[in-house]
């Protein structure tokens, strides 16, 4: 909300603080001491502006000359008049006036809005002896497209101050949070900033008059609340054939300093008031109006009005989540919508420049009301933002009477529906002690009565340390006694509150798979792999591409189509991180992430953790993604994965598998060079190669075989055994042997490397593959794997039979349960 | 065999002598002097031979004629044993010189590549290794919420104003905005609270997703970091305290954080927190827009609506929050322009760090 310091000093005397500076413009020190105290109370100052200052040295001039500089195209000669004995030559950039227009110009000497001092120049060998101004430079507006144009009964030589009539101000602009809504006003504003300063608060003054209810009125009988639970409180007034003056001076320039705009007379004074007291007023043409009254009701199902912008708006219908519609509607006397309560006012009955007889609408409506109308139309205004945080029942007839007294007019007659108890303060028990408690302070009642009070909280000292709090009605946040607590803290200061450090029961320690998690980061960190962060959400189809089109979940409500749907994988999203480098010719990348992928399993949603390898460099990246594995596998001595290539999936090894394994979120890889690594019939990671058609869809051009490797975190971490004592190490030498076998493709070289290193004997140390090729005498259907195995003994150097025997075992078991056969 | 004279045999050593002495000096190679060795001097050499035909003499003969061999072959010895460590020397001197390699001309990465953390996380685990050191645990939760959780739990019912604030990517999933992805960290706090008694000393990292049109400031996906302490006898004092510890252990001791009031839903008192400009320590500079703070993040006591939601008594705990962005703290930290290069993962900027 923008404030003007002038509008703040109609309500408290804040000329009267101590600070250099003439009292008609504030001096620096005195808007930062209020900016600081702003900040303070959290109201919390986003910008300050001056506004007509720096504009003591600048002076119509009257244009005589304008002349080329040789060689310059973007700067000329101008010689001007700016009512001095001699005409003043001075160099400028823009073109948009001619000879015998009348601009502002900036005198030597002059120190324009954001310091900016205006010196004797030269440019291109041609003296300037000042600057010639637009809008911008001169804070008057955000025209930067050429000079500032006077008009042409500017009198040369006068201060553009005078020829403008401008005021110097300095304009606040405040962010202020939904729990303030008394803030949403000048008067809100400066209750809060007078109490702070400890300056006294010049509340409003009220000239009275005589409300009554419609039945005891003459012309204003028809006027109804048909929902006193959305409209507490209405007040409706006539005034007959006004004939309001031209809006003064002085409020156009703080409507247009607050950032309205003046539309006319009447409208401005409602506009005015909006900003001054929070409450939106809404005139009518009443000759307009059928009846010449207004009513207030639900809006039927259905039934619509066109809103003063123009658009016809359905009411009555039920929001997103089927809850019936609180739309209100103000009715004229044939109970034909005329607006859309709290919101915006209709196009029928605007008021116009023939307006003769005008009613004025002033009305209460609940938050919530207007909070879900405006949500459901996407319509805000001004006054549905301030009716949706809470407007002061109270202040309808300050409005009034302020409406009034700026029309210079009184009204014929005025008529308010309250529904009981809509005008009553509340009051809330507050201990002292609790406000010790929870701010950790160490204050009295006293204290806190002299913080409360200024700002219109009234206390009365119930003794035992309870306060009883009388909250006043422009604070209808304030229901609890947390909430008078904060306004304690707020007007004690937070800054005053000391800082205490808490001291944790507790030792602070990652949790187990938080640790692990960082492990396999740094793990990979030391593979060589860069952690990327990929986006959540693809598009359309993206998923699709590799292969995965299974359930997925969308964004009912995305920014754009290509961010709508949850991520499966994070394979899309490394290949949008691999696109991204080759298409800057970084076409060698080792890329991990770690992160969540979302599924609907069952009608359930499904999120869990994955961990992901992609590798891209000239060559086959597929082998090395494969040996990531392997080396996570050996840094935590994972237990026994299978290994199920993609294309063994329809025979028996299926049976590796539960039943809905296949339906999880695994994006497809290269179809017949890509596996599954399984565990307990689950799918813990799938490794291979990133689909080359797939990739080409994708928009990625690279030669190399692209490499991938992802987890499921939460799997892998499960396979991690737990802490065992030490295995003992054999003194004795170690005996090695090679075995090679005829294997049919089926069976996995994985698996007979790990059958012969712990199922075989307890002699055999390790088993490692250290050969594979197929053709020569090998049958079709079959490669020869050959294994190095490793033997020993914890308690003797093992014998050539001992080791002839462990041999045999080996063979024997390989070849019974794997079909294989020992080549001679 | 005749027998030798005492003066025969010191000829005849003395001849072996200048043998020796010659043939070392001409020995070309290791290989010759090895040769020499086992010629002359070996057992089977001809100092040996010579010893052998003492056998007969005298005893008195026998020994001086014993102690002039020995003497010569000892003489001999050292010498051999000099010129071969001369030679030996030598031919190291050339073995280093045929070997020798500049490492300089070693590029990085031929062998083995350095990989990166991401800076995000990189910070992130910096900041949960701070308030590790506090005495925190770190928990974590679903980033696909319930509204209940994300909203309503943490007083923020529907329709409530803060709700515009935090615009949501609600989910097709079960009723209408039922399910959402998380605004901010804040539900891992319901969360914590329903799974565990008080006392909690948690900070909650994450990722939160808003539906902001990505600019140089904001990215619809990024990240948060939120703590939570739930205990007896907690005030506003120790969230102010506990700021002020954790923006100094970030930041360094020049540092000091302020509190001015601020409105979230679920806490009550709020405040947003700021901490001194760690690019000019104060003095202003175009980071804070020459007010000498950077606003950080925001924090209060735990609202009494919250802690009915979760079944805690505010009787009997009280408790502070606070949450901040990790991607605006790293942004600011390392003068990154525009945030949105977080998510494009260009290895030349994910190198730098
Ligand atoms: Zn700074």
């Amino acid at each position: 909300m923008k404030i003007p310091y002038s509008w703040l000093c109609d309500f408290v005397p804040l000329g009267t603080l101590e600070f250099e500076g003439s009292s008609a413009t504030p001096s620096h020190e005195l808007i930062q001491h209020l900016t600081d105290s702003f900040n303070d109370l959290g109201l919390v100052v986003e910008g300050v502006e001056w506004v007509g200052n720096g504009l003591d040295e600048v002076v119509v001039a009257k244009v005589l000359e304008i002349h080329g500089i040789e060689g310059a195209e973007k700067i000329r000669r101008i010689v001007v008049d700016a009512g001095e004995a001699e005409p003043l030559q001075i160099v400028c950039g823009a073109f948009n006036f001619e000879v015998g227009s009348k601009v502002p110009l900036a005198k030597v000497g002059a120190v324009l809005p954001g310091d900016f001092a205006i010196n004797k120049r030269k440019m291109r060998g041609v003296e300037s002896f000042g600057m010639l101004c637009s809008t911008i430079e001169l804070g008057l507006g955000q025209d930067k497209s050429g000079l500032m144009i006077l008009s042409d009964d500017a009198k040369v030589g006068s201060k553009i101050t005078d020829a403008l009539a401008i005021v110097p101000d300095v304009v606040f602009d405040l962010a202020i949070e939904n729990n303030r809504p008394d803030a949403n006003c000048v008067v809100g504003v400066a209750r809060d900033l007078a109490a702070w300063l400890k300056l006294p608060f010049v509340a409003p003054t009220v000239p009275a008059f005589r409300t009554v209810s419609p039945s005891e009125s003459v012309r204003l009988t028809g006027v109804e609340v048909r929902c006193p639970d959305q409209c507490d409180r209405l007040l409706v007034a006539l005034f007959d054939s006004v004939n309001p003056k031209p809006t003064p001076r002085i409020i156009i320039d703080r409507l247009n300093l607050a950032g309205m705009r003046s539309v006319s007379p009447i409208v401005d004074i409602s506009n005015y008031l909006m900003l001054e007291l929070g409450q939106p007023t809404h005139p009518y043409d009443a000759d307009e109006l059928a009846g010449g009254v207004i009513s207030v009701r639900l809006a039927d199902r259905g039934e619509t009005v066109v809103t003063l912008d123009g658009t016809m708006r359905t009411l009555g219908l039920p929001d997103v989540r089927g809850r019936e519609s609180t739309d209100v509607v103000i009715v004229d006397g044939s109970d034909n919508p005329v607006g859309l309560a709290g919101i915006m006012g209709g196009e029928e009955s605007e008021i116009k420049e023939s307006t003769s007889n005008l009613l004025l609408e002033l009305a209460h409506f609940t938050p919530m009301t207007i909070a879900r109308t405006s949500k459901r139309l996407g319509l805000r205004s001004e006054a549905s933002a301030r009716f949706e945080k809470g407007v002061d029942p109270r202040i309808l007839e300050v409005a009034l009477a302020r409406f009034s007294e700026m029309l210079g007019q009184l009204p014929a007659e005025v008529v308010q529906v309250t529904k009981p108890g809509a005008n009553d303060t509340w009051e809330i028990d507050l201990r002292v002690s609790r406000v010790n408690e929870i701010l950790g302070t160490a204050i009295d009642s006293e204290k806190v009565s002299s913080l409360l009070r200024p700002i219109g909280f009234d206390t009365e000292d119930l003794k035992a340390g309870v306060l009883k709090v009388t909250v006043p009605t422009n604070r209808p946040d304030v229901m609890r006694e947390i909430d008078v607590i904060e306004e304690v803290a707020r007007h004690y200061g937070y800054r005053n509150i000391d800082k205490i450090r808490p001291d944790s029961k507790f030792v602070g320690a990652l949790k187990p798979l938080q640790r692990i998690r960082r492990q396999l980061a740094f793990l990979a960190v030391g593979m060589g792999f860069y952690e990327t962060w990929s986006a959540t959400l693809l598009a359309p189809g993206e998923q699709e591409r590799f292969g995965d089109t299974g359930a997925f979940l969308e964004v009912e409500n995305p920014l754009a189509q290509e961010e709508s749907i949850l991520r499966r994988s994070l394979l899309p999203g490394l290949v949008r991180a691999l696109r991204f480098n080759v298409n800057r010719n970084e076409d060698e990348v080792r890329f991990f992430e770690i992160g969540k992928v979302f599924s609907v399993f069952e009608g359930e949603i499904n999120e869990t953790e994955r961990l992901a390898f992609l590798l891209a460099y000239p060559g086959d990246a597929v082998t090395s993604a494969m040996s990531v594995f392997a080396t996570i596998s050996d840094f935590f001595s994972l237990e026994k994965v299978s290994i199920l290539n993609r294309y063994e999936l329809d025979s028996v090894k299926r049976d590796l598998l539960d039943e809905n394994a296949l339906a999880e979120s695994w994006n497809g890889l290269h179809p017949t060079r890509s596996a599954f690594l399984v565990a307990n019939g689950c799918i813990v990671a799938q490794v291979g190669e990133v689909d080359r058609r797939a990739l080409a869809e994708s928009g990625v051009h690279h030669d190399g075989r692209v490499g991938y490797l992802e987890l499921d975190f939460q799997r892998v971490t499960s396979l991690i055994p737990p802490p065992d004592v030490m295995t003992p190490i054999s003194q004795f030498p170690v005996a090695e042997v090679d075995l090679a076998f005829e294997v049919p493709d089926s069976v996995s070289a994985r698996d007979i490397e790990y059958a012969i290193a712990h199922e075989a004997s307890e002699h055999i140390v390790s088993s490692k593959l250290f050969d594979v090729f197929r053709g020569g005498s090998v049958r079709s259907g079959y490669r020869s794997l050959a294994f190095s195995v490793r033997m020993s003994a914890l308690d003797r150097t093992l014998s050539d039979s001992d080791i002839s025997g462990v041999r045999a075992r080996c063979i024997a078991m390989v070849e019974s349960r794997f079909g294989a056969k020992l080549r001679g | 065999m005749p027998q030798l004279s005492l003066k025969e045999i010191i000829d005849k050593v003395d001849e072996l002598k200048g043998y020796f002495s010659s043939s070392l000096r001409d020995a070309e190679d290791i290989d010759r002097l090895r040769e020499l060795e086992s010629e002359v001097l070996s057992k089977k050499g001809s100092i040996a031979s010579l010893n052998k035909q003492l056998g007969s003499m005298d005893l008195d003969l026998r020994q001086a004629a014993g102690t002039v061999i020995n003497d010569a072959r000892a003489q001999m010895r050292a010498d051999y044993e000099a010129v071969l460590a001369r030679h030996l020397a030598a031919a190291r001197e050339k073995e280093l010189e045929a070997e020798k390699l500049d490492l300089s001309e070693i590029v990085s990465g031929s062998d083995f590549h350095a990989g990166r953390f991401h800076l995000i996380s990189k910070t992130k685990s910096e900041l949960e290794d701070i308030f590790i050191g506090m005495g925190f645990a770190v928990e974590e939760g679903p980033e696909a919420e319930t509204d209940w959780h994300n909203f309503e739990a943490l007083n923020i019912p529907p329709y409530h104003p803060a709700r515009a604030g935090q615009d949501s990517f609600y989910l097709k999933y079960g009723e209408p905005e039922s399910m959402l992805l998380r605004t901010h960290t804040s539900p891992v706090q319901i969360r914590v609270m329903t799974r565990q008694e008080p006392p909690i000393y948690a900070v909650m990292p994450g990722r939160v997703y808003r539906r902001d049109t990505a600019d140089a400031r904001h990215t619809p996906v990024f990240h948060q970091i939120e703590g939570l302490v739930v205990d007896k006898g907690i005030t506003f004092a120790n969230l102010a305290g506990a700021i002020e510890t954790f923006t100094k252990a970030i930041f360094g001791p020049n540092i000091v954080s302020r509190l001015r009031p601020g409105y979230f839903p679920f806490t009550e008192p709020s405040a947003e927190f700021e901490v001194t400009c760690a690019i000019c320590e104060g003095a202003g500079c175009r980071t804070c827009s020459n007010t000498g703070w950077i606003e950080l993040g925001g924090c209060g006591m735990v609202d009494p609506n919250v802690f009915g939601a979760v079944g805690i008594d505010p009787e009997v705990w009280t408790g502070f929050a606070f949450g901040f962005g990790i991607d605006r703290l790293a942004q600011m930290r390392f003068a990154i322009s525009d945030m949105r290069i977080f998510l494009d993962n260009d290895v030349r900027f994910l190198r730098q760090f």
